[in-house]
């Protein structure tokens, strides 16, 4: 858990107030300035790589040491979720052949403890179709089996160059494939299959373990601190200086059982459609 | 010589020390190529639980918690019926027609540990294997190519104002607290036009309709100014000005200044255009597009 907000005092106030307590008197708090505790400077941030024109490319290859521009990694672009054709709910016990295939995520964040290494854990959940308003996030989780929102993301063996800042210690999650190796988005949400129609599907990412409201009995642990309840999945600790980044994924699942113009691919039990 | 200045060296510090002063800092410079250490990054609100009113209570005023203000946040950009509550769709509709269901004016915020200037621009169906990105940059008259933002900090910011846009309608939780352990200062874009009147997504690409189906505008901002490629001649050699500088070429929105240590961040919006575009379809009542022409 990150530290929560500490409160220090800075500048001659507190001689003064040493020295007004002694003589007495009370003396204004004006000089007295509030410094926050930073234990948290570094945002976590989703990264996705960039097309790079050919112009850019030859600038870049006037870099001392780089040939091409550096960028991120290859990775599943977010906003429209493309699989091979159109993405189809298939019904019981079968599968999408049109789903994409597992896919990274990659996070930066750019805390480091004293030996260089990084400091924060990263996690990560999915989040289904939530509503604009929604304060109860823990019913939106979904596809845990892809990417277990309690397992934080794992360092990324091959660091990627950047130039005029230090290389990130990138982080990635890995979403898992289904056993057949597809992220069937439609059809298996940790095993259940999606309505028909328009999806939103968020990845939200936290440096700080998910935030846990107090226990509602009030009791306090051995530090005097509130006992606090099962964590909520999805909702960044901002209270212990959390910070929080998301990403979305939007796509349609076609009805496979409607007649029309959609090109299904399911397979499964029963015959593909 | 070496002797001579270790001894004024000597010297210089002995006299330092005897007058018991000190020797500012601010004059003195540090060579360094972490041009840009802090990347930029978009930020958006997100979701509170009811509970987050009472733990950030002890940090800060009652009621609040650190957050961005609210607003449109990436994914998903559907229009919701207020007579029905439902969810119809942006329709692309006949020529000289346009869709009555636009996307009203939205903020896009984000926020640069180094203060730097930062440069958005908007682009569609982005085709993550292009070599030529520019070629995707779109609805200029909503989101100007290059444009900068405006500086936009929490703390400054007029609460009493915004206190409606920028309120949780379900929590009632103000989003327009200062960040706990980290700088404030935000960037603010706006996306729309200055009258207000929404832009339709689905007719308008400056100008052009969209093909019925998902589109996807990608927000891009970078802390650089798009790259701008120097011209060359048919040799691939610089084409020098009459003044000696080197001429450049049209400047590349979408494209961040790599070479110069620029990062970039991303906020992608995917919306779905029906098509509508039959006068069967614009004469029914019942259809499910809200086409009409563009002079009504």
């Amino acid at each position: 858990m990150g530290t929560r907000q500490q409160r220090k005092w800075t500048g001659p106030g507190p001689w003064l107030a040493i020295v007004a307590l002694a003589a007495g008197c009370i003396i204004p708090d004006l000089q007295i300035t509030e410094q926050r505790e930073v234990s948290n400077p570094g945002t976590v941030r989703i990264v996705e790589p960039t097309p790079v024109t050919r112009a850019a490319n030859t600038a870049c290859d006037a870099v001392p040491a780089f040939a091409d521009c550096p960028n991120v990694f290859d990775t599943l672009p977010s906003g429209e979720l493309k699989g091979q054709g159109d993405l189809c709910t298939c019904g019981e016990n079968q599968s999408d052949d049109n789903a994409p295939g597992g896919f990274r995520i990659f996070v930066e964040d750019s805390d480091l403890d004293e030996e260089g290494d990084p400091k924060d854990d990263i996690f990560g959940a999915f989040l289904l179709d939530v509503p604009a308003g929604a304060t109860d996030l823990t019913q939106f989780q979904a596809y845990t089996r892809a990417v277990p929102p309690d397992v934080p993301a794992a360092l990324e063996v091959t660091a990627y160059r950047t130039i005029e800042r230090d290389q990130p210690r990138l982080r990635v999650f890995q979403v898992a494939g289904n056993t057949l190796g597809s992220f069937d988005v439609c059809n298996d949400n940790d095993g259940n299959e999606l309505a028909p129609g328009l999806h939103e599907l968020r990845f939200v990412v936290t440096d700080r373990p998910w935030y846990a409201p107090p226990d509602p009995t009030g009791d306090l642990d051995d530090e005097g601190n509130p006992l606090r309840g099962d964590a909520l999945i999805g909702v960044p600790d901002l209270a212990a200086g959390a910070t929080y980044a998301s990403t979305a994924f939007v796509f349609r699942c076609v009805d496979a059982t409607e007649p029309g113009e959609a090109l299904c691919a399911c397979f499964g039990e029963e015959e593909p459609t | 010589m070496r002797r001579a200045r270790a001894l004024a060296a000597t010297t210089l510090c002995a006299g330092v020390l005897a007058g018991g002063c000190i020797i500012p800092d601010y004059d003195i410079e540090t060579e360094t190529v972490q041009g840009n250490p802090g990347p930029v990054r978009m930020v958006e609100a997100t979701n509170l639980p009811l509970e987050f009113a009472d733990d950030c209570a002890p940090l800060e005023e009652p009621g609040t918690c650190s957050q961005v203000p609210s607003g449109r946040r990436s994914g998903l950009v559907v229009h919701i019926d207020e007579t029905t509550g439902e969810r119809v769709p942006y329709c692309v509709c006949l020529e000289g027609s346009a869709d009555l269901r636009t996307v009203p004016e939205f903020f896009i915020y984000a926020e640069d540990p180094d203060a730097d200037e930062l440069y958005a621009v908007a682009l569609l169906d982005l085709d993550p294997q292009t070599r030529e990105p520019q070629r995707f940059v779109a609805y200029n008259q909503h989101f100007a190519p290059g444009n900068t933002g405006e500086v936009f900090r929490v703390d400054e910011a007029d609460v009493e104002n915004l206190a409606d846009a920028d309120k949780d309608p379900d929590t009632n939780l103000s989003l327009l607290a200062a960040s706990i352990e980290r700088d404030d200062r935000l960037v603010r874009f706006r996306f729309g036009k200055n009258n207000g009147a929404g832009a339709d997504l689905c007719n308008d690409n400056n100008g052009e309709k969209l093909d019925a189906g998902m589109h996807t505008l990608q927000i891009l901002v970078t802390d650089r100014p798009f790259f701008r490629p120097i011209r060359v001649d048919a040799e691939g050699e610089p084409v020098i000005g009459s003044d000696g500088e080197p001429q450049f070429d049209a400047i590349q929105f979408g494209m961040p200044d790599l070479a110069a240590g620029a990062t970039w961040s991303i906020a992608n919006y995917v919306f779905e255009c029906v098509a509508g575009d039959t006068e069967a379809a614009i004469a029914d009542e019942d259809s499910v597009c809200a086409c009409a022409p563009e002079d009504n």
